[in-house]
């Protein structure tokens, strides 16, 4: 493998480039976006461009759906002449993963808003190694195989992840395999989904895999008599994989999520119930 | 030799590509079939597409699952679509897009005829595998 390109860390006065490669934003939350970024010292610009030379960050406005749709008119090249920070989640995940297929380029899985926005910046502008703590209320934590284990962090939404096998899903092989939240989706789904991760080979050689936010949705469940919840399935599985999972990581649609560098070296430590991620800017 | 009509009631009637294509008739479910690809999806070059689906979420989904498809080449040679039963898409509008317009947008992009609105979903009856015609003009499937 390649290995990655780390982009250098942003700084005051930098400029980075809001764009919306999924749904758009209203006026008003774009506005705040642009503040958001101004009161971190930087110069914000909002444009359909995204990989001028120059701009130091590519910020997306939001997530939604249809970023899949023109994740194979990035330009790749460009992306790896001068490697910079693209910063989303949710949808965007199709373009954290594109980008990694083809250029290797370490991304940023977070968003502007509130505590997330303060993990962000710290993402961005410090080149420093982010550590997460498990959080044992969380439903995720329930999920377990003890462990420890490293690799190249990458992943994000899971509907994101399933949506690119057959069609451009990265090789897992050595990395640590990082998902959030099926929006919507009960267990049967997640079930139909794991499946067609497992049975296609996607999974073969990941070293670890942990876990984000998660919503039951057991109301989805369509058999009662046979239905599990989505930890059981999960636990099920993956368990099978043979490798740790750490879940309870305070990423994805929780409402006050935190932010990690996607690409560089992530460390699983289910005893500390850690993920230590290696900084995603130099 | 059984015939389906279009029924111009059901939403996926909107849809539709002009021509006349034959070829064996595969498919089905949206959602089965996405979640089949890289498994066990069969070879679909030479087939009449059958695609239906009931709404979990919202349009996104079906986007994603017909892009999933595109970007997965599993339809670069099929000759025709055929659209059944898109249930609880009624009256569904998100920013100005419904089912029709996210079936318009992607399955045009394949080149071929596609023929909506037939009476096939998980409530209709069972249709038989064969050969299958599909012609807009008339509004009909027809499976030998």
């Amino acid at each position: 493998m390649t290995s990655s390109l780390v982009p250098p860390r942003v700084k005051v006065g930098d400029r980075v480039r809001l764009v919306s490669p999924a749904s758009y934003p209203s006026v008003e939350a774009l506005n705040e976006e642009v503040a958001i970024l101004e009161s971190w010292g930087l110069r914000p610009e909002v444009g359909e461009h995204a990989l001028d030379p120059g701009v130091r960050a590519v910020v997306t406005t939001r997530g939604g759906a249809g970023s899949y749709r023109i994740i194979d008119d990035i330009d790749f090249d460009a992306a790896r002449r001068d490697p910079k920070p693209v910063v989303g989640f949710s949808d965007i995940s199709c373009v954290h993963l594109a980008l990694w297929e083809h250029a290797r380029v370490v991304g940023v899985h977070g968003m502007l808003f509130g505590v997330t926005g303060e993990a962000t910046r710290n993402v961005l502008m410090n080149a420093e190694p982010i550590i997460l703590h498990s959080a044992p209320t969380a439903l995720s934590a329930e999920v377990s195989v003890e462990g420890a284990a490293s690799g190249f962090l990458i992943g994000g939404n899971l509907g994101a992840i399933v949506g690119m096998v057959g069609a451009g899903l990265p090789s897992l092989a050595d990395g640590i395999l990082f998902f959030e939240s099926l929006v919507g989706s009960g267990p049967e789904v997640l079930d139909q989904v794991l499946h067609q991760l497992i049975a296609s080979g996607s999974l073969n050689g990941v070293r670890g895999v942990v876990i984000g936010h998660l919503t039951d949705n057991q109301d989805a469940v369509a058999d009662r008599d046979t239905a599990r919840t989505v930890t059981e399935v999960l636990q099920d599985r993956l368990g099978v994989l043979g490798v740790p999972i750490l879940g309870g990581l305070p990423l994805g649609h929780d409402p006050d999520p935190l932010a990690v560098p996607l690409g560089t070296t992530a460390t699983i430590d289910t005893t500390a119930g850690t993920l230590t991620v290696a900084p995603g800017v130099c | 030799m059984p015939v389906f009509h279009r029924n111009p009631a059901e939403i996926s009637a909107q849809v539709s590509v002009e021509g006349r294509a034959t070829g064996h008739l595969m498919g089905g479910n949206l959602n089965v079939l996405t979640r089949s690809i890289g498994v066990d999806l069969p070879n679909l070059d030479g087939a009449i597409l059958l695609l239906e689906d009931t709404r979990v979420v919202g349009i996104g989904v079906v986007d994603r699952a017909l892009t999933q498809l595109l970007r997965s080449g599993v339809l670069r040679d099929v000759r025709g679509v055929a659209l059944g039963q898109f249930t609880g898409f009624d009256d569904y509008v998100d920013r100005g897009w419904t089912v029709v317009d996210v079936l318009q947008d992607r399955l045009a992009t394949l080149g071929v005829p596609v023929l909506g609105g037939l009476p096939i979903g998980p409530s209709a009856s069972p249709i038989p595998v064969g050969t299958a015609t599909i012609d807009t003009a008339a509004g009909t499937l027809t499976v030998s």
